[in-house]
């Protein structure tokens, strides 16, 4: 696929390549797959196999990145892993990026869209903040001709191309693998990130859909800790005073899940704690057997492949949605996506 | 409680010993009490040593930060930067206390440094160039978090020395958090400082008056200077505590710090118009809103029900307060 834009563009490898370019589109779906898995297992071998599909530009361009937050872990390794695989692919000098952090409020989002659009920015990265309330970015990007990716996240309005996980299946595996430690029944506490945004809602969903199966887990509550470690903590000691019997914290992140865990350690309780992103904090807990389980998000992967499909994008390809697998990381598959 | 007479604000309520003389007093108190009562008769979990430990745990961070507020509202100002001095110090300290790297006086003075510096640029931006606090240390709350999250790359710090996290996690005694001891003794030097000191006097008069006290030879900017300092060394305390507490330094705490340090202050009975309130309202309001967040916890409240409790109990206790000193 993105060889293809190579071959239309320079005109002296056109016959050469056009070949090779076919086949890349079809094994695009896989490369990603791969690319997605050889940050986890870090592999140096495997790049190679991505670096055949390497994007390449005979222009200069300049790409616009809005995340939503950049002081989370997360999308600040998203936003980072952007700026160094366009090194690794040797156009520093023909990508110029411009990264945006909305600090997790939709509005800034949208007018930091508009202000990129209006410095004519040739393609743009976007990780939305919220489904709806990103939509007027997309529309604006649209009207302007320019190119858009959306990354990490969703939005509500077709998009010409989506590179994410399915928060969904991040919940189905968290919850089914809490349901199985925890025997299947119990008290939980669902820990909530900001009520409302969508890999909040999805991850929610896929609880829910885990729990159908099992009537005999309670939820008996669903504080609202904002991502935040320190919130959850305080939520979770004055939780496990209610609720002594409390069987398993199910967290919507990691961050939330370390305060929880925190928490739980202080107060000398046994608690199953399970959280999804994978952070640094949490695979040492994972490894150390505190936190029962995460589910590694690839940032990196997600990164990458919003690379390969803007610069494909802006030279002239219709753009595609890309899925990067979520994985369930527990203390027996640690090492193998982490190795120590 | 102390004396009010040296508080032109406080004066008149001398004047009448009757009901209305009382809730001036102990208006905030009641509020407080009466919470306590109702926590206690309807959930099984409040009133017990192991949850009230948990609240004077919780309110710590908070408390310290609303000693430092205190003084600068006293003055008639605001401080809006002290959620992201939590940051910015706490990452800074963060930074410096991994295991074995220096030791624990390292990280905590740096810690400190942070919030002298923010207060520091604070002061002379409100005394020097009269830029209004509000927007000075708006200003500054958005440099503290950038800071804060250049330094620490946008992520979380952690894997810090035992002797560290012991600051905001440990207990003394085995039973008594450390870091309720340090808001504890933050109150006592607030409360020296607020009765004691000739500065302490001259802060009210500032907030009662600012060219009353500037006709009368108080040194006005010093003394102004001197609340922006106390309230980023405070608050870059309660960062270094925090820290310590979840156990890493992260760029993402302290957010809305600030809001929740002013409500405590006006709550415990402080005008925004500077020169009238008390260290001991002050403590009260922190209080009252540590019970409030871990009651409704405690009564599985839903997260949403809680941010319009919270809301209205602040208005309504701030509203008490003033309908008994208006009468």
């Amino acid at each position: 696929m993105v060889l293809a834009c190579a071959a239309c563009s320079s005109g002296s490898k056109t016959s050469s390549e056009t070949t090779t370019a076919a086949e890349t589109t079809t094994a695009a779906a896989e490369t990603t797959t791969a690319a997605a898995e050889t940050t986890t297992a870090a592999a140096a071998g495997d790049t190679t196999t991505a670096a055949a599909a390497k994007p390449t530009l005979d222009k200069n361009i300049t790409i616009g990145v809005s995340c939503f937050s950049l002081s989370a872990e997360f999308p600040a390794t998203i936003n980072e892993a952007i700026a160094s695989y366009i090194k690794e692919l040797g156009l520093s000098d023909k990508v110029k990026i411009v990264s945006m952090d909305a600090q997790n409020d939709t509005a800034t989002q949208v007018s930091q869209v508009d202000n990129m659009i209006a410095q004519g920015v040739d393609g743009i990265i976007m990780l939305p903040m919220d489904a709806d309330g990103c939509i007027p970015c997309v529309t604006a990007a649209k009207k302007a001709n320019i190119p858009m990716v959306v990354c990490n996240g969703s939005v509500n309005t077709k998009v010409d191309s989506c590179v994410k996980s399915d928060d969904t299946v991040a919940g189905k595996l968290e919850m089914q693998a809490l349901a199985d430690a925890m025997g299947g029944k119990g008290k939980i506490v669902i820990l909530h990130g900001p009520n409302g945004i969508s890999a909040e809602v999805l991850r929610r969903q896929g609880y829910g859909e885990i729990l159908k199966s099992y009537p005999d887990i309670k939820i008996v509550a669903e504080p609202s800790c904002d991502w935040s470690r320190e919130k959850a903590m305080s939520t979770v000691e004055n939780l496990l005073q209610a609720n002594p019997d409390l069987a398993c914290i199910v967290s919507e992140n990691d961050e939330m899940a370390m305060g929880a865990l925190q928490a739980v350690k202080d107060s000398g309780a046994k608690v199953l704690v399970g959280g999804i992103d994978a952070i640094a904090d949490a695979q040492a807990a994972v490894r150390s057997g505190a936190l029962a389980c995460t589910v590694f998000q690839d940032a990196v992967g997600q990164g990458r492949g919003s690379v390969d499909q803007i610069i494909s994008m802006v030279n002239g390809n219709p753009g595609k949605d890309i899925d990067i697998p979520f994985v369930l990381i527990t203390k027996d598959n640690i090492n193998q996506y982490f190795p120590q | 409680m102390p004396s009010q007479t040296k508080q032109p604000g406080g004066a008149d309520a001398l004047q009448k010993k009757g009901l209305s003389y009382y809730m001036d007093k102990f208006g905030v108190l009641l509020v407080f009490l009466f919470m306590f009562l109702i926590l206690s008769l309807t959930t099984g979990t409040f009133l017990t040593s192991k949850n009230l430990l948990n609240v004077v745990r919780q309110v710590s961070v908070n408390g310290v930060i609303a000693v430092g507020m205190m003084f600068v509202l006293l003055t008639g100002g605001i401080d809006l930067s002290v959620g992201s001095v939590v940051a910015l110090s706490g990452v800074v300290s963060a930074t410096f206390a991994h295991p074995g790297q220096y030791p624990l006086i390292v990280p905590v003075l740096l810690g400190l440094l942070v919030g002298l510096v923010v207060g520091a640029v604070n002061a002379f931006f409100v005394v020097r160039t009269k830029i209004v606090p509000f927007i000075a240390t708006m200003g500054m709350l958005s440099i503290a978090k950038g800071l804060a999250l250049v330094i620490s790359k946008g992520r979380p710090i952690s894997g810090l020395s035992d002797a560290f996290c012991f600051i905001g996690s440990g207990n003394i005694l085995g039973f008594f958090p450390l870091l309720s001891l340090i808001m504890i003794c933050c109150f006592v030097i607030g409360g020296i400082i607020q009765q004691k000191t000739h500065l302490g006097r001259y802060i009210y008069a500032i907030g009662g008056n600012e060219n009353a006290a500037r006709v009368s030879g108080i040194k006005v900017d010093a003394c102004k200077a001197a609340v922006y300092l106390f309230s980023g060394f405070f608050a870059s305390l309660a960062g270094i505590v925090l820290a310590g507490r979840i156990t890493t330094g992260s760029p993402a705490s302290g957010e809305g710090y600030e809001l929740d340090a002013i409500a405590s202050v006006v709550i415990g009975g402080t005008s925004l118009n500077g020169g009238v309130g008390n260290i001991w309202g002050t403590l009260i309001g922190v209080l009252i809103i540590g019970i409030l967040n871990n009651g409704m916890d405690l009564l599985n409240v839903s997260s949403y029900y809680q941010k319009i409790t919270q809301g209205a109990i602040i208005i309504l206790a701030v509203l008490l307060d003033t309908r008994s000193k208006r009468s």
